[in-house]
């Protein structure tokens, strides 16, 4: 079959499979992309974070080790569906989730996106105000109430444009925009080489009492950094023809960097009790690096979003009732939550959003645990690609009503055995957390749950278990 | 008793898929889908996935 540019283009605005002959994305491109995409400002948070429990070597260590455990579930989860049928993460989940059911992880992805992309693009307000004023187009002490609004539009307007090219566009941001990963390794080999003596002695300002406690909780939050990219994963993987070209750039493209560029937040912290760069750079290297970081801080923030809202859009391809709208209506229904969030409540969302996230984060462990206990051991890794756009009754993922119970069973169980284990608002936790973390259990209690109950499912003939 | 019957078969047939996502579908089903983790890629993912993180994990403590 001979499938031309305008039909990759539709394939990709209509959430379609994508042929292994249009996925054309090699190693490099797919690295460069998932770079851009991951490496952003919430870096810096999730360096803070860390940093509030742990030294800077520890720290270090148990961050990068976690984030690599994390991404090796998101891979496991929605990377086998993606990758062999050039689909994106939500439609991944329908042979667990059923084909009505995908609707609970797809309001997780829209959700989270949403949220984050929220941040980001606030965070990119404020910086490009804070650059104005570092390069004396606005007088300092300019008021950011009027200005943030009017840039969060400005910055929409400009992804819009840029996802009208479909993923083209991301690639093009991306292209652009790989060049500030490399500007914040500088920015790390400034605070480490003028603040070494003072960063390895730096303690932590809320270490608990139990050192074990610390150092899990250092792990637990790499895993749940590197959980929560699952909404993006799938989105930017189908571009790539195979299973081998992904694997080595999800790693080391989506998941080093993240790592990596939180050093920066972490030395911050640690020593200058900020994790924001463009706060301590003018402290370390005077304004001139004050600007440097802030042209990197509002393009990092530019590129995220943009992998974001297109991946966003995507996803919503998926509903039934946006199938037949057009690609800009999709945009437009992504861009608008974002946008509105970033020109009326974004003081308030800022304040509010570590206790949204924590709550988002609890869904992606057990939801992982869930998509790899189907896949590869109740399905033995065979999937039914038409029973994915199949709608009605009697189709092979439709279950019940299109649910599947064992999928809902589970999930809840994988979300309880979080909060039993870690209260992601309070951070108490159980006696267990310290040796086991909260999103490994979550997602084994998931996958165990969704195995003991799949079988049920199976055995009632449903769920599509004993097509070839 | 026959109307229950006919309605049932006509929730059951499956809705008409546009013809392109149909052409797709069938190029997928013949074999034109691609592949999910060789050797290679489990190697990959065992050492940056498991390997690494240990090692981490018990360097840093």
């Amino acid at each position: 079959m001979s499938v031309g540019e305008p039909s990759v283009l539709a394939a990709d605005e209509n959430a379609w499979p994508l042929l292994p002959s249009e996925r054309t994305w090699g190693a490099a491109r797919l690295t460069l992309t998932l770079a851009t995409t991951a490496a952003a400002t919430w870096c810096y948070l999730i360096g803070e974070s860390v940093g509030s429990y742990l030294r800077f070597i520890q720290g270090a260590m148990t961050l990068t080790a976690g984030c690599f455990i994390g991404m090796l579930l998101v891979l496991l989860a929605a990377g086998p569906a993606c990758v062999r049928f050039g689909i994106d993460s939500v439609a991944a989940t329908k042979p667990q989730f059923g084909s009505r059911g995908w609707v609970v992880p797809a309001a997780l992805q829209a959700i989270s996106i949403i949220g984050w992309n929220s941040l980001l693009i606030i965070f990119f307000a404020k910086s490009a105000v804070q650059l104005g004023i570092a390069l004396g187009f606005m007088a300092p002490g300019t008021s950011s109430a009027v200005l943030v609004p009017l840039l969060t539009l400005f910055a929409c307007a400009v992804i819009f444009t840029a996802l009208r090219r479909g993923a083209t566009g991301v690639s093009l941001v991306s292209n652009i925009l790989f060049v500030h990963v490399f500007v914040g390794l500088w920015m790390l080999y400034l605070i480490v080489s003028h603040r070494w003596p003072e960063l390895i002695a730096a303690r932590p300002a809320l270490a608990a009492p139990h050192r074990l406690w610390n150092y899990t909780t250092g792990v637990e939050l790499g895993i749940g950094t590197t959980l929560s990219w699952w909404p993006y994963i799938g989105a930017m993987i189908r571009m790539a023809p195979n299973g081998r070209t992904v694997v080595l750039p999800v790693m080391l493209g989506m998941c080093l960097p993240v790592p990596l560029l939180s050093l920066i937040g972490l030395a911050g912290v640690l020593v200058l009790k900020s994790s924001d760069p463009s706060e301590w750079l003018r402290t370390v290297g005077g304004p001139t690096y004050a600007i440097v970081a802030l042209g990197f801080v509002t393009a990092a923030n530019f590129g995220t979003t943009t992998a974001g809202i297109y991946a966003s859009a995507v996803g919503l391809r998926n509903f039934r009732i946006l199938q037949r709208r057009s690609w800009t209506t999709l945009l437009l229904l992504t861009i608008m939550p974002v946008a509105c969030v970033g020109i009326f409540i974004p003081e308030l969302f800022f304040a509010k959003f570590g206790n949204f996230l924590a709550l988002i984060g609890v869904a992606f462990a057990p939801l992982c645990g869930i998509q790899i206990a189907d896949y590869f051991i109740l399905r033995r890794r065979r999937l039914d690609v038409r029973a994915l756009y199949a709608q009605g009754s009697g189709q092979p993922y439709s279950f019940w009503g299109g649910f599947n119970p064992a999928a809902l069973a589970a999930l809840a169980a994988g979300c309880a055995t979080y909060v039993l284990l870690l209260n992601p608002l309070s951070y108490r936790s159980s006696d267990w957390y310290p040796h086991l973390t909260a999103s490994l259990p979550a997602a084994a209690s998931a996958a165990l749950v969704y195995f003991l109950s799949g079988t049920l499912v199976r055995r009632a003939g449903r769920g599509g278990y004993h097509n070839p | 008793m026959r109307r229950p019957l006919r309605a049932s078969r006509v929730a059951e047939a499956p809705e008409e898929l546009p013809p392109e996502l149909e052409a797709r579908l069938a190029a997928l089903e013949a074999g034109a889908s691609g592949t999910d983790f060789d050797a290679v890629s489990w190697v990959w993912m065992v050492l940056f996935g498991i390997v690494l993180p240990l090692a981490l994990i018990l360097l840093g403590w």
